[in-house]
């Protein structure tokens, strides 16, 4: 590492690559190196921004032998591709979530960085947020007993950046709703929950948004191998001036921890709300520490290879559940891909 | 009409010991008697003697004799679950308005029974419900003043957190033992969130998926029946809502529980919690607690009782009828059919008993 630094280029200059490069600049012992971007201007904009190279092409980035890894904040079809390349050229690798768009995808990019013996590490970024830390705390000291029932709530204002140019709205390239969203309040379930899942079904209604091809107000049940439940909403319509509004709560068999933010007849109106979600870039800043930590093996990623694939597993089979209006057994769904 | 209307307490094994006080402090009811069948378990006639002696009544052991009594207007039945629907259905053929404990019934078949019952004596029924809490209320004014738009989605909790410190053991054989209950919490709380989804949207539930199990305690597990579930509706219109019901060991839980609603809809949302506005109170003695300041029965259940009683002298319909029972029933039958299948299953009702009360 130059400088004892450690060296990570930008893959992606959107608007959550834009809070990764703000992020990653502002940590002590890491340096932004590189970054690109197939739209030029997003890459000339970051790099003038932070004083980091926009690189011309990909090849640059795996050529270059002082970059250590990769931060991969493009749009979801391309993270198979990307984790390929760089972890083929040694880099490690924070990918986006969600990780991949098939369980295929997935399963070949956890075995090129396993052989390349490089991280892969996928960027769950809502884990480390105070609450959801919180959470798991209580889980870990025992002060509630077994989990076995999360509801989470998460509602965005602002998924569709770009409008109608934008990937995210576009099934093909994120997925559809409950891959590019669904998956934060996925992984926080079975993460908290601990159990592995067995079962989904969800509904949805696409609301405001002619045209959109997928729901975009969804509830999503999983059932886990051990009978946990998770109940988990989503909704991105919410009026108001907040970009996000969570809240949850996980019942255990001693207890419960809740983040309750249900006031007397709260009204989501033009008026706005009183919405709480702080903390996001303190949550990121301590991802990309533990990911530093991981490229040097002091420790490992909190999403183990497991967890990665039963999240996207559950999401794959959430979309279905939407299609066919019924619950989809995560057997079948694994059956498939072999 | 009379000035009064004579109440008989028909069987008093559960909630009875709730809606009496509102009927012994209710200028317009008197209550006349208390009466159940004769072959019930001994600690049930032990129970209603009990309000017999309180309230300084007769207790008949005969349902038929009772029901005779010119000074009966109405019944309040408060027998277990499982028998709701043969004593509502002998009130009716005698000629009796009912006011009947939820659930309403156990089965469909029974509130099939119920609703025919009801329909051919054309007396004043109502199932005992949530819906006339401020909270439900002003939701449903706020929906009928435009302010919400169109309800898209809902989610709805009923969970009675604190465990099983409610009750007698024997109360609670009443929760937990099928041939009494009918089933376990689902058959119990299920139909505060259905018909909370149903009277704000006035739409019909027509299929439903659930996901329960026994996750704390040992009555529950000892009789096979689930403690907590989760619940998801699909309405017509493609309109959705979720349903979380159960009871958890969670203690010190400042409002009991979460009794809460959100309903989300096309001009915005609006949120509800029954245990706010909450009080908290910081002391020595007791520990520090916040807590609502207003009684379940001050806001609920007076309301539905003053309703009710409005309703005889006014001859009008209750909020809620046995047809709305009935879809209520429905539903929970279709949510244990989807416990077991671990499929979404269809709400199975003949077509002329559909349309809830909207």
């Amino acid at each position: 590492m130059t400088e004892g630094r450690f060296r990570i280029a930008l893959l992606g200059c959107g608007s959550f690559g834009a809070r990764h490069a703000r992020a990653i600049s502002a940590l002590r012992g890491a340096s932004l190196t590189a970054l690109f971007d197939p739209v030029p201007t997003s890459a000339i904009e970051l790099s003038r921004q932070f004083g980091v190279p926009a690189a011309n092409r990909l090849q640059e980035i795996w050529d270059d032998p002082s970059i250590d890894a990769v931060v991969i904040a493009a749009p979801t079809d391309t993270h198979h591709n990307l984790t390929v390349a760089a972890a083929s050229a040694g880099k490690h690798v924070l990918v986006e979530k969600p990780a991949a768009l098939s369980i295929e995808q997935l399963t070949e990019m956890q075995r090129v960085c396993d052989e390349r013996g490089v991280v892969l590490f996928v960027g769950q970024t809502l884990r480390y947020h105070p609450v959801p830390q919180a959470f798991h705390r209580s889980v870990r000291e025992g002060v509630i007993g077994d989990p076995v029932y999360l509801n989470w709530i998460g509602n965005s204002r602002r998924p569709w950046p770009g409008g109608w140019s934008g990937w995210q709205s576009s099934r093909e390239r994120s997925g559809g709703m409950l891959l590019h969203l669904g998956i934060h309040s996925i992984d926080l379930a079975l993460w908290l929950l601990g159990d592995r899942p067995a079962r989904v079904f969800a509904q949805g209604v696409t609301f405001g948004t002619p045209g959109l091809e997928f729901p975009n107000v969804v509830q999503i049940t999983i059932r886990g191998r051990n009978g946990s439940n998770a109940l988990l909403e989503l909704h991105t319509n919410l009026p108001g001036n907040r970009s996000a509004f969570m809240s949850g709560r996980l019942i255990g068999t001693l207890g419960q921890t809740e983040w309750a933010l249900n006031e007397d007849g709260v009204a989501f109106t033009d008026q706005g709300a009183d919405l709480l979600f702080t903390g996001y870039d303190q949550s990121l800043r301590d991802e990309l520490l533990h990911f530093i930590d991981c490229c040097s093996g002091k420790r490992s990623p909190l999403v183990t290879a497991e967890q990665a694939l039963d999240a996207l597993t559950v999401g794959i089979a959430a979309e279905r559940s939407i299609s066919i209006q019924d619950a989809v057994e995560i057997a079948s769904i694994l059956e498939e891909t072999g | 009409m009379a000035d009064t209307y004579g109440v008989l307490l028909l069987s008093c094994v559960r909630h009875q010991g709730t809606y009496a006080p509102v009927f012994a402090a209710h200028p317009d009811v008197e209550i006349v008697a208390v009466a159940d069948e004769p072959d019930i378990p001994a600690w049930m006639h032990e129970v209603n003697q009990q309000f017999a002696d309180e309230y300084g009544l007769p207790y008949i052991r005969n349902v038929p004799e009772a029901l005779s009594r010119p000074d009966v207007d109405f019944v309040s039945i408060c027998s277990e679950p499982t028998r709701h629907a043969r004593l509502a259905i002998a009130s009716a053929n005698h000629g009796k308005h009912v006011l009947l404990d939820k659930p309403m019934a156990t089965t469909v078949e029974d509130a099939l029974d119920v609703v025919d019952a009801i329909d051919r004596a054309g007396v004043t029924f109502t199932f005992v419900n949530r819906l006339y809490s401020p909270a439900i209320q002003q939701t449903r004014a706020a929906i009928d003043r435009g302010e919400i738009g169109l309800p898209y989605a809902l989610d709805v909790s009923f969970v009675s957190a604190g465990g099983l410190t409610t009750g007698s053991v024997e109360d609670f054989q009443l929760v937990v033992d099928r041939d009494l209950s009918g089933g376990g919490e689902l058959m119990n709380f299920l139909g505060y969130p259905i018909e909370t989804v149903q009277y704000l949207t006035g739409l019909e539930i027509t299929d439903v998926y659930a996901s329960a199990g026994n996750y704390f305690f040992d009555p529950h597990r000892e009789h096979g029946v689930e403690d907590f579930g989760v619940v998801l509706l699909t309405l017509e219109r493609g309109v959705i809502a979720t349903a979380t019901v159960g009871r958890t060991p969670t203690p010190n839980h400042p409002r009991g529980g979460e009794h809460t609603v959100r309903v989300h809809g096309s001009s915005g949302s609006r949120f509800t919690d029954e245990g706010r506005p909450s009080v908290a109170l910081y002391a020595p003695s007791p520990a520090p607690s916040g807590f609502p300041p207003h009684s379940v029965v001050d806001v609920m259940i007076s309301p539905l009782i003053d309703d009710f009683v409005a309703c005889l002298r006014e001859g009008q319909k209750p909020i809620r009828s046995a047809r709305d029972g009935l879809a209520v029933i429905a539903v929970i039958e279709a949510a244990y059919r989807s416990i077991r299948s671990g499929r979404r299953e269809r709400v199975m009702l003949p077509e002329a008993n559909r349309k809830v009360t909207s």
